[in-house]
């Protein structure tokens, strides 16, 4: 499930070559008075680009998100311009001219984000070398000398321009890192490296260390996505409250007392449920006090484990995701 | 959008800057949140994400507080607003309920509160022990002279002991026919009986006070006074400052220091202690022509006048008339400064006794 992908998610052309675009029928209905507005604030014809390639673009990033709205309904005609505004439209517009490889769109994006790319990967790597090797990497796959299929493809064809082209960069950075660095190292499970300590209480009996990880794993999937994000960041990846909360955008106390109520309602949830499966509350009490390490369960799994309800819905297939 | 979020695949790197950044729809939140929660892969990117962001950009200073910060709209600052809302209502209920339940002002008639003492001129001590007081022929025709201090007088809950504390009272009285309404300073004596607010006038003598050579009291500087005001059933004189102030002023233009009257005549001396006298209750005044050395201190009826008030009243009650203007001849005494007693019927002519 987590592999990881440094396959480009859009074609792109080498620069100098032309561009197959897509048909202009697929995607959202953009007046011509809008569309020239919204090319004449991108500054799309100082980057090469023309009003059809601008407008190309835009109907794909409007079709992809349904202009912003849920699955299924209709945009109006407002709803289409006031996601278009929304949108970074220089960014989107020099992000599309290099993807398609404008010459006077690369000058820029190498004025623009040439250092910003450097510093964004030692900051992620946290290494000077690897930082500078992590960003000429990314570079030059942005620049479109990967191919597939007998065409280059650049990842800036992805950027949808709705958050900032440099938050993009750095997002992609870190997928590339988060990627090299799953390659190279092996991964060491927990199990393997932790030390059994010697049982200070005895142990309870097997039918009870089963009824546990029952109710545990039931009390697990009946959990809020959000609640088993907080979890899983807080316990299994243990980040701070304040990176938590940062990248959340609740404030750090916020997110400590979530987390509290949400242990105290998962020990709650897991004596109602010990109650209910016929043990006694004194029983379920001391079930709970059970040394973790006595239980056959994998809480990373339990806690990771997706919720097929969430996306029983979502079984068709893009070519834009990543495998 | 869905079509990003597949079981067992990523959120590529553009949904992932969008969730970083907070520019997701609700929906696509929600379910960005849930992919993040199972996948502890995309999970390490946003944070790496978020680590290179705030290793690059410095961290944005708050701009100091301006007054508009004062007026946005935060769901903490109408949570404010309401709790000062609540505790402004809640104290207006409060002494709305104190008001409320506070006891009525007191009648009018009952007692009242001067102050500052320190504006009242200093005039003589008088003796307190009350008088009977003898029975007077009623005036019949007796004008009432309006209390002009009352309407400036504060008015205070009875004391429920108005003569202890050495607090200054005085009797007060409705107007009756024929009665002249004066008002009388007193201080308070322990031994004194505390006039009840069902009844709250004392039918002290007036003429005692005249008897007594003043009506007034010196004030201490921080003192109260209660004031009350009684009927002079005798139609002799009961001189206060009220009375004085209900006078015409005297052609000297200074204040009245002392003054006595008997039915219409009425003499007053100045604070220079210039005498003058009135025939009609005060207008026109006349200068008396000083027949004597220093001073007039203190102006008063003779104990022989008394006499003949109060069986003229007792006369004038056995005829209930109401319709006899006149008023029995009597004396006058006044003291100089040096304590001479000088007498006279008519207020004009004055005699050493």
């Amino acid at each position: 499930m987590d592999s990881a992908s440094t396959q480009p998610v859009e074609l792109g052309s080498p620069v100098g070559t032309p561009v197959a675009l897509p048909p202009a029928s697929t995607g959202v209905e953009i007046p011509a008075a809008l569309l020239d507005t919204l090319w004449s604030e991108a500054e799309a014809g100082s980057l090469e680009l023309s009003r059809e390639a601008f407008a190309q673009k835009l109907r794909a990033v409007g079709a992809k998100y349904n202009c912003g709205l849920a699955p299924g309904q209709r945009p109006s005609p407002t709803q289409v311009e006031t996601f278009y505004r929304a949108l970074q439209l220089r960014e989107l517009a020099l992000a599309h001219a290099c993807a398609l490889g404008r010459e006077a769109a690369w000058e820029q994006f190498l004025q623009r984000f040439r250092a910003p790319l450097i510093q964004a990967a030692i900051a992620i790597t946290g290494s000077s070398s690897l930082g500078q090797d992590l960003a000429d990497s990314l570079y030059s796959e942005l620049f479109g000398l990967t191919e597939r299929d007998g065409q280059r493809r650049s990842p800036l064809a992805s950027y949808s321009g709705r958050g900032s082209l440099m938050g993009w960069l750095r997002t992609t950075l870190a997928q590339r890192h988060v990627d090299h660095h799953r390659r190279t190292r092996r991964e060491t499970p927990l199990e393997d490296t932790d030390v059994a300590a010697t049982p200070s209480a005895p142990t309870p009996t097997t039918e009870a260390l089963s009824r546990l990880g029952e109710s545990l794993a039931e009390t697990l999937r009946a959990l809020a996505p959000e609640d088993r994000f907080l979890l899983a960041t807080y316990f299994l990846d243990q980040r701070t409250l304040l990176e938590i909360s940062q990248l959340i955008c609740i404030h750090e106390s916020t997110v400590s007392r979530k987390l509290k109520h949400l242990t105290a309602g998962l020990h709650r949830q897991l004596l109602k449920r010990l109650q209910a499966s016929g043990m006694s509350k004194r029983a379920a009490d001391e079930a709970l006090g059970t040394d973790p390490r006595d239980l056959d369960l994998n809480l990373r799994n339990l806690l990771q484990a997706p919720t097929v309800e969430a996306f029983s819905n979502q079984a068709k297939s893009s070519g834009t995701k990543q495998t | 959008m869905n079509d990003l979020l597949q079981p067992g695949q990523h959120l590529d790197p553009d949904q992932l800057n969008a969730f970083v950044e907070g520019v997701l729809p609700e929906h696509e939140r929600r379910e960005s949140l849930a992919h993040l929660a199972d996948c502890a892969h995309c999970r390490q990117i946003v944070f790496l994400a978020q680590q290179a962001q705030q290793a690059n950009e410095p961290v944005p200073v708050k701009a100091a507080t301006t007054w508009r910060d004062w007026f946005r709209f935060h769901p903490l600052s109408m949570l404010g607003a309401a709790s000062a809302a609540l505790a402004c209502a809640l104290i207006v209920t409060v002494m709305l309920h104190l008001h409320h339940i506070a006891p009525p002002p007191p009648p009018a008639t009952e007692t009242a509160k001067v102050e500052p003492v320190q504006s009242l001129p200093p005039v003589a001590p008088r003796e307190e022990a009350p008088i009977a007081m003898p029975s007077v022929p009623e005036r019949p025709a007796a004008k009432a002279i309006p209390p002009p201090a009352r309407q400036s007088l504060a008015l205070s809950a009875p004391p429920a002991n108005p003569i202890q504390g050495g607090a200054i009272l005085a009797d007060t009285s409705t107007n009756e026919d024929n009665a002249r309404v004066t008002t009388q300073l007193r201080r308070a004596e322990p031994t004194a009986p505390a006039p009840s607010p069902a009844a709250p006038y004392i039918p002290s003598p007036s003429a005692a006070d005249a008897l007594a050579g003043a009506s007034v009291e010196n004030l201490p500087a921080n003192g109260r006074a209660f004031l009350s005001r009684r009927t002079e059933v005798t139609g002799s004189i009961t001189q206060t400052l009220q009375a004085k102030a209900g006078l015409r002023p005297l052609p000297s233009k200074l204040p009245i220091a002392t003054t006595a009257s008997s039915g219409a005549l009425i003499l007053a001396a100045d604070s220079v202690g210039t005498l003058f006298v009135s025939k009609n209750d005060g207008e026109p005044w006349q200068a008396v022509e000083q027949q004597w050395q220093g001073k007039v201190v203190r102006l008063a009826l003779a104990p022989r006048a008394i006499d003949q008030i109060a069986s003229q009243k007792q006369q004038t009650e056995a005829k209930n008339s109401t319709d006899n203007p006149a008023v029995a001849p009597s004396s006058f005494q006044l003291t100089t400064e040096a304590g001479v007693i000088w007498i006279s019927e008519d207020g004009m002519h004055w005699r050493q006794q």
